[in-house]
């Protein structure tokens, strides 16, 4: 039993490593990283493109009323504002990290602190020099960001997003990506397949994520386990204001009517039409209508049952007319 | 004056018992020490005080009890309570006496600490990361203590650790090898390089990872161990002390033992001389001058 843990065991901990990583440069230099001032004409972003915010350098003066990334960008502003201030008044307080190209300097990490430098016109911004780019460059970011600021759930998403593409594992099976979640951001075991789930769910749960109309990782979680079909619906209703487990009921489809089967010869009269059931949620009428019509739903208030019911009706007849 | 925080961001490691067993050494070799609690669970301050219970608070809170120089006559502006949260809410800080000789503490207050956990602001974060080490610069306070010792809580989502580290000069961080722990010394590596890398002036010292609550008859554990002093980086951090889980060190905890402390355990009883050795393994690092620690037998 003994030898056969040892062998289990003798395989070092990616989280070994990730530490070992952690503090090699001071095996080099002694000291950490080197503090200097850089010209903020002088930074980059990095060139693979794998950016913290959806805002750019031109949104700084004012985000387009037709940027399709508006809502996301003016949060984002608004927020990189405060910073600017508090940064007048007290001064920068952790530099920003960066590692040389040429005569340049490449952003590792910061990016909310040099738009904010930007903002405030500074030529100059406090920056910490690393030997060298850091080999997992989100994952360090990822850690930063936790360390300094309670994370909201759409930056921890896009977070866990961003780290899997830097990785080249989006197409991963789901379980080698959880251990790469577990290894590099130090995340449980059931955390990171939460997050997996919400990161790799379909458009508009991940749209409502991102955007941070849904704001609680249980919730979002629970959404993502809905099948792809019913989720829009799921999703609608609970940023509707229904309770969750209220909303993806909502969304189930209704239950399949028992047909009876014919009558045997000499048993009981025989049925002549089908019975399509009864239900007590008009959000089930509209989805099945809006799966069939789509942009030709009728236009109703749906919470009117009287009306529900009768547009029900009519479209019952329409396709009877249609497939009779 | 020398401040040390004791740091791990994974619970139940054995943080408070390190911390509270280096403050109460440092106090006999004649050091003088003040013991900073800011865990909200007010771990040391359970040790070292009669702690009250927080009838208002939700979770199972306590607070301080009425310091003992209170006078509700002469102290109108003061409520007769003190506590490591002071600092951030701007108010006068009165440390408390304790049991172990030249030893007083700044307990932690539950409620009040939690709150400062709550924050979310940037602007106000910033400031509080800022205000121990405003409040340990004061002259006033560095001329009355040699050492400060300071227990941080377990968790990422505080600002305190943060706020302790960036006003000490040394940095401990007590690790159990078990793969948890290991997880957690990401974080922290990830910090004390961060904060020194902007610092003015001499960076946090690591005095090393003190592995704590070893169970050398565990595959696991002499694994684990194994791994990390073969590591080039991290090797050289391991300190040689190894702390062996002992029953007497759970039992020093026991309020009917209080104010025990395996230090008055006999002289040879081997969870003593651990907890000596790994003392003054530790403030002999920080500069101190205390007696040398006995060489003991290899953990392995």
């Amino acid at each position: 039993m003994s030898s056969s843990k040892s062998r289990r065991f003798s395989v070092r901990p990616a989280a070994l490593d990730n530490a070992s990583a952690i503090v090699d440069p001071l095996r080099e230099r002694g000291t950490p990283t080197q503090l200097i001032e850089v010209e903020a004409i002088r930074l980059d972003f990095d060139p693979d493109n794998l950016r913290d915010l959806a805002l750019t350098p031109a949104d700084l003066g004012g985000v387009r009323e037709d940027d399709p990334q508006a809502e996301v960008k003016s949060a984002e502003l608004e927020e990189i504002r405060e910073l600017a201030t508090s940064i007048r008044a007290q001064g920068l307080i952790n530099p920003v990290e960066v590692y040389r190209r040429g005569e340049h300097y490449v952003l590792a990490s910061g990016q909310r602190r040099y738009f904010a430098h930007l903002l405030l016109g500074a030529r100059l911004i406090n920056a910490s020099v690393l030997m060298q780019k850091p080999k997992s460059l989100r994952a360090r970011q990822y850690v930063e960001n936790e360390q300094r600021v309670r994370m909201t759930l759409s930056q921890r998403v896009r977070g866990v997003a961003a780290v899997l593409a830097e990785a080249g594992m989006e197409q991963a099976e789901q379980r080698e990506q959880a251990e790469h979640l577990m290894a590099q951001l130090g995340m449980q075991h059931a955390t990171a397949y939460r997050y997996l789930s919400v990161a790799t769910a379909p458009e508009p749960l991940r749209a409502a994520v991102f955007d941070g109309r849904i704001t609680s990782i249980a919730d979002a979680y629970r959404l993502s386990t809905v099948p792809a079909p019913l989720m829009i619906a799921a999703v609608e209703a609970y940023l509707g204001g229904m309770p969750l487990e209220e909303a993806i009921e909502s969304a189930a489809p209704p239950a399949t009517p028992v047909h009876e089967a014919p009558a045997a010869k000499g048993k009981g009269r025989p049925m002549t039409a089908i019975s399509l059931g009864r239900v007590t949620q008009p959000n089930v009428v509209r989805n099945i209508m809006r799966a069939v019509l789509g942009d030709d739903t009728p236009e109703i208030d749906w919470d009117d049952y009287r009306a529900a019911s009768k547009a029900w009706q009519a479209f019952v007849k329409k396709l009877e007319e249609q497939y009779g | 004056m020398k401040v040390l925080t004791v740091a791990m961001h994974k619970g139940g490691v054995g943080k408070t018992t390190v911390a509270r067993l280096i403050a109460a050494a440092a106090g006999r070799a004649g050091i003088r020490v003040l013991a900073i609690d800011v865990d909200a669970q007010c771990s040391m301050s359970q040790r070292l005080l009669q702690m009250r219970r927080d009838p208002s608070a939700a979770h199972d809170s306590f607070y301080p009890p009425v310091h003992p120089q209170f006078d509700p006559i002469e102290d109108v502006d003061w409520d007769g309570i003190s506590s490591s949260a002071d600092p951030y809410f701007g108010r006068e800080v009165f440390p408390y006496p304790t049991p172990l000789e030249n030893v007083q503490i700044l307990p932690a207050h539950g409620r009040h600490l939690r709150q400062i956990n709550k924050i979310e602001n940037g602007v106000v974060l910033e400031r509080i990361y800022k205000r121990l080490a405003q409040f340990l610069s004061d002259p006033d306070v560095r001329e009355h203590y040699d050492l400060v010792v300071i227990d941080t809580p377990p968790s990422l989502d505080s600002p305190l650790p943060e706020s302790a580290l960036l006003a000490s000069t040394h940095m401990l961080i007590p690790a159990m090898m078990e793969p948890q722990c290991i997880e957690g010394l990401q974080g922290l590596f990830s910090l004390w390089m961060r904060i020194n890398s902007t610092r003015i002036g001499d960076p946090i010292e690591l005095v090393g990872i003190q592995v704590n609550m070893y169970q050398p008859q565990t595959v696991l554990h002499r694994t684990m161990l194994s791994h990390l002093q073969a590591d080039d980086n991290l090797g050289p951090f391991v300190l040689p002390s190894v702390m062996r889980r002992r029953v007497a060190v759970a039992e020093s905890d026991l309020e009917t033992l209080r104010p025990g402390s395996v230090l008055d355990l006999k002289e040879d009883d081997p969870a003593r001389e651990e907890a000596e050795h790994m003392a003054a393994s530790v403030l002999s690092a920080m500069g101190f001058k205390v007696n040398a620690p006995k060489a003991l037998e290899s953990a392995a």
